[in-house]
């Protein structure tokens, strides 16, 4: 005898509710430089790294100096993993190096402690997508 | 400063008794900027061998690549350099963007079978084994005998070409590999930084040249007083654009070249000689 065959179970829908719907949401920190006062390179990379590898895009009251976005970069290439795959970022205004290393020198001996006017943005490169630049701006497209 | 001046000193010491000063030429840039191509097309020019392996992936150099001792004529003057090849600089690499790519023959993970019988006959005669029997039974002694490590170093020294695996998507493990080196080799050319003489920064014609990497650059360059020539690459191009680069770096000489066509090298080289 032939077995009777089951009626398959149709499988509900899953309908989400309105306002349930997982919004994906871009975090952003302002730092102030004053608060990384008196700390090392190490230590502001580390900051700002911490930050940006959970996935937030960091900005400073300040442009970094072409020693430390070296370090931003050996830092960022260092703690590469699946997860985290990198770093997009920008200063302004632009930093001349030996301007500023020689102003740095100068002010290091007057036991001055030098900052820089501008402002830099570090994110995720899997948020931000695309960053363009002219003299005195940049542009930024995000992707969430 | 003080460094420009026993720079300086030394410069005129060797001058004065005859002897050439060898440079250490940094070839520096972003990925995919053609600075292997550069660097094959002055070896091959000058020493008659090429550096590394070109391929559109980004990040196909992953060390130093060094040629020792290059002479070339610059003029009237003679440029005696190491020549250093260096990893493309970027602040990101996603293991991911590597899966894209097809594997070259560096990449291929290479196993005994992939080889040809004959190939794997010159092995074996390397390796003092019997070269006699079926390719099974050759890939079973060489196998007892060698790893696989070991028959990736033959493959290179003996420029055996493999064919089967080539035109293979790069599996994801391979991705991460080459994610891991791309990375350790991005932070071995930023601490070669301080071991350089003079550079050469490539920059891609066809693109902006106002990217936070080039500028980053170009900064530690200027700090650490290192002489800096600009090579506009990629002048073979339609939508190349060399005027960008000069127009966005004024301070530093840019000179357009085409290094696949070995277009304007010989002005490069006397630029070169000109900001040692």
């Amino acid at each position: 005898m032939a077995k009777a065959r089951k009626k398959p179970i149709k499988k509900k829908k899953m309908v989400r509710k309105p306002g349930r719907r997982s919004k994906k949401s871009l975090k952003i920190d302002f730092i102030s430089m004053s608060k990384l006062k008196g700390d090392t390179i190490e230590e502001k990379i580390e900051t700002i790294l911490d930050k940006v590898k959970i996935g937030h895009v960091v900005i400073l009251d300040e442009a970094l100096s072409p020693d430390e976005e070296a370090h931003l970069v050996t830092e960022t290439m260092e703690g590469i993993n699946e997860e985290f795959s990198g770093i997009e970022f920008c200063s302004l205004p632009r930093q001349s190096g030996k301007a500023r290393m020689l102003l740095a020198r100068a002010a290091k001996l007057l036991g001055i402690e030098m900052t820089s006017p501008g402002v830099t943005l570090v994110g995720p490169s899997t948020i931000i997508s695309d960053i363009k630049r002219d003299l005195g701006a940049f542009h930024v497209s995000a992707e969430l | 400063m003080v460094k420009k001046l026993i720079k300086k000193l030394k410069g005129a010491f060797s001058r004065l008794f005859g002897r050439k000063r060898v440079i250490r030429l940094g070839i520096y840039g972003e990925p995919n900027t053609g600075k292997t191509t550069l660097a094959n097309k002055i070896s091959m020019d000058w020493m008659g061998k090429e550096v590394g392996i070109v391929s559109e992936m980004p990040h196909e150099t992953r060390t130093i690549q060094k040629v020792e001792h290059i002479e070339v004529k610059a003029g009237k003057k003679t440029l005696v350099m190491n020549l250093l090849d260096m990893p493309g600089l970027s602040a990101s690499v996603d293991f991911k963007e590597f899966t894209k790519f097809k594997q070259s023959v560096r990449n291929v993970d290479t196993d005994f079978k992939d080889l040809k019988i004959s190939d794997l006959k010159r092995i074996a005669e390397e390796e003092d084994l019997s070269k006699t029997g079926k390719k099974a039974v050759i890939i079973q002694r060489l196998k007892a005998k060698i790893s696989k490590k070991k028959l990736q170093t033959y493959v290179k020294d003996l420029k055996i070409k493999i064919t089967a695996k080539k035109g293979k998507k790069i599996s994801k493990t391979s991705a991460r590999k080459i994610a891991e080196e791309a990375t350790k080799g991005i932070v071995e050319a930023i601490k070669w930084l301080d071991n350089v003489d003079s550079v050469i920064v490539m920059m891609d014609s066809t693109k902006d040249p106002m990217t936070q990497v080039n500028i980053m650059l170009l900064g530690n360059l200027e700090a650490k007083s290192i002489p800096i020539v600009i090579a506009a690459n990629k002048i073979d191009a339609k939508n190349s654009k060399p005027n960008n680069i000069m127009s966005a770096f004024p301070q530093h000489p840019v000179v357009p070249i085409s290094a696949k066509e070995g277009r304007n090298l010989e002005n490069l080289y006397k630029t070169i000689a000109e900001n040692v």
